[in-house]
């Protein structure tokens, strides 16, 4: 058996632990009382602090932390329909973002993650509303009428904003109405460049149909996807030829 | 395949995939495996209860929002026990004052008189209370190495790793601070006057 020297068996006593008892460790001990010292000092260490335990409410708070986390969790969905790719994102709360790409699925999401910061998650593979948003929505662009009825998450949306967007949920399929009409149901009927504005940063387009809404000359007015897409929404739903 | 969340074999890495693919119980899984070391870690550097029940959410949630950033170029652990580190290190920073309560007394746990067997029981249970007081009289340069080792029980290669030291410097800071807590330890019983303070330890 190797003798070994103090600094060899000191270098040797954390290894033990886990690879089991050494008899050259065990030898140099009952001959060496400052090594001897040394590992008795280990174990009582050890021993007081393997010992703490953790409070049964601090579990639970940590549970309750994580499921909180999961539910406020964006999750992505990517989807392609004639207009291009789009990307989906939502939370249990509703969905939050719909953002469309002329490039790949992979440029949607980015595009997603750009919006959104890096919270997003990879795409997770759920039947929830996500996925029942992504069905409705191919549909719907595949010529279908749909009804949206998944919860939207407009909490990060201004208010002004949200009551536009509220009010243009309510344009019928099929059928446009002028800036003033949408201003005057928000109560602020001069507001037509603002509500114009907010219609911009509609979040979750088509969904709520922004493109519905169009100026009182009855010209079609901006889009945020181009006058183009505009009009091939329109034309899908009927209100143009 | 789905990986089997409860057992302990399923590493890591698989319940971080499994997550990513969807399974919201595998970060459930993963949350349960570390949660008491994480505490424990706490713990030993805030030696505070309560202070420590709060860094360990702190760090959770640190933990939940960095994850999809977690590329795996270190063990789960590593990664996770840094972080923590980091999030109990830096609101010790933030204290305005010392949160360490002084030393309560043994309030009766451990029988002082020379002539009578001490209650050993109670004083272990008084000392495992107390412990991490004791250990925060050591300089953070050895309180770390040991909490990791004895409380977290991770080898010395991983700690190296973690605190970004040498394997050797590793050890020989385990052999000093291990040595300085029991001193730590002794000076109090002794000044107590505890005859019987001897037998907690072993």
């Amino acid at each position: 058996m190797p003798v070994l020297t103090c600094d060899q068996a000191l270098s040797l006593l954390d290894e033990a632990r886990a690879a089991g008892p050494s008899p050259a460790l065990a030898d140099h001990l009952a001959d060496c009382d400052d090594c001897r010292a040394a590992a008795d000092a280990m174990h009582q260490v050890r021993n007081l602090l393997g010992g703490i335990e953790m409070p049964v409410a601090l579990s639970e708070r940590l549970t309750t932390v994580a499921n909180e986390h999961l539910t406020h969790q964006l999750r992505a969905r990517t989807f392609e329909t004639p207009l291009g790719w789009s990307a989906l994102a939502y939370t249990d709360g509703g969905i939050v973002l719909i953002e469309r790409s002329q490039g790949s699925a992979a440029d949607a999401y980015e595009r997603l993650r750009q919006r959104l910061g890096e919270f997003v998650t990879q795409e997770r593979p759920r039947d929830d509303i996500g996925d029942s948003a992504v069905r409705k929505l191919l549909a719907y662009h595949d010529g279908r009428r749909v009804r949206f009825d998944e919860p939207l998450d407009l909490s990060l949306v201004p208010s002004f904003t949200r009551q536009v967007l509220q009010a243009t949920a309510r344009i019928p399929y099929g059928e446009v109405r002028p800036y003033a009409w949408v201003a005057r149901q928000v109560g602020r009927p001069k507001a037509t460049r603002a509500v114009g504005q907010a219609l911009h940063i509609n979040p979750v387009a088509p969904i709520i149909p922004c493109h519905r809404v169009i100026a009182s000359n009855n010209t079609l007015g901006g889009y945020g996807g181009g006058p183009e897409m505009k009009r091939w929404l329109l034309r899908l739903e009927g209100y143009l030829r | 395949m789905r990986p089997c969340l409860s057992d302990p074999a399923t590493d890591d890495a698989a319940l971080i995939a499994a997550y990513r693919q969807g399974d919201d119980a595998a970060l459930g899984a993963l949350i349960q495996r570390y949660q008491a070391q994480t505490y424990r870690l706490a713990l030993g550097i805030l030696a505070s209860r309560e202070e420590a029940e709060d860094a360990t959410q702190e760090a959770l949630i640190a933990m939940l929002s960095s994850l999809p950033r977690f590329r795996g170029d270190s063990r789960f652990s590593t990664w996770l026990y840094r972080l923590t580190l980091n999030t109990c290190l830096k609101r010790k920073q933030r204290r305005t004052r010392p949160r360490e309560e002084p030393l309560p007394s043994h309030a009766g746990a451990i029988a002082d008189n020379p002539g009578q067997r001490p209650d050993v029981q109670a004083g272990r249970r008084w000392l495992r209370h107390q412990v991490t007081r004791f250990l925060a009289a050591l300089p953070e340069s050895h309180r770390l190495p040991v909490l990791l080792s004895d409380a977290l029980d991770l080898p010395a290669s991983e700690i190296a790793g973690i605190l970004g030291l040498s394997l050797p410097a590793v050890k020989a800071r385990l052999l000093r601070g291990r040595r300085r807590l029991r001193a730590e330890i002794e000076r109090y019983c002794q000044e107590a006057g505890l005859s019987g303070w001897r037998e907690l330890l072993d």
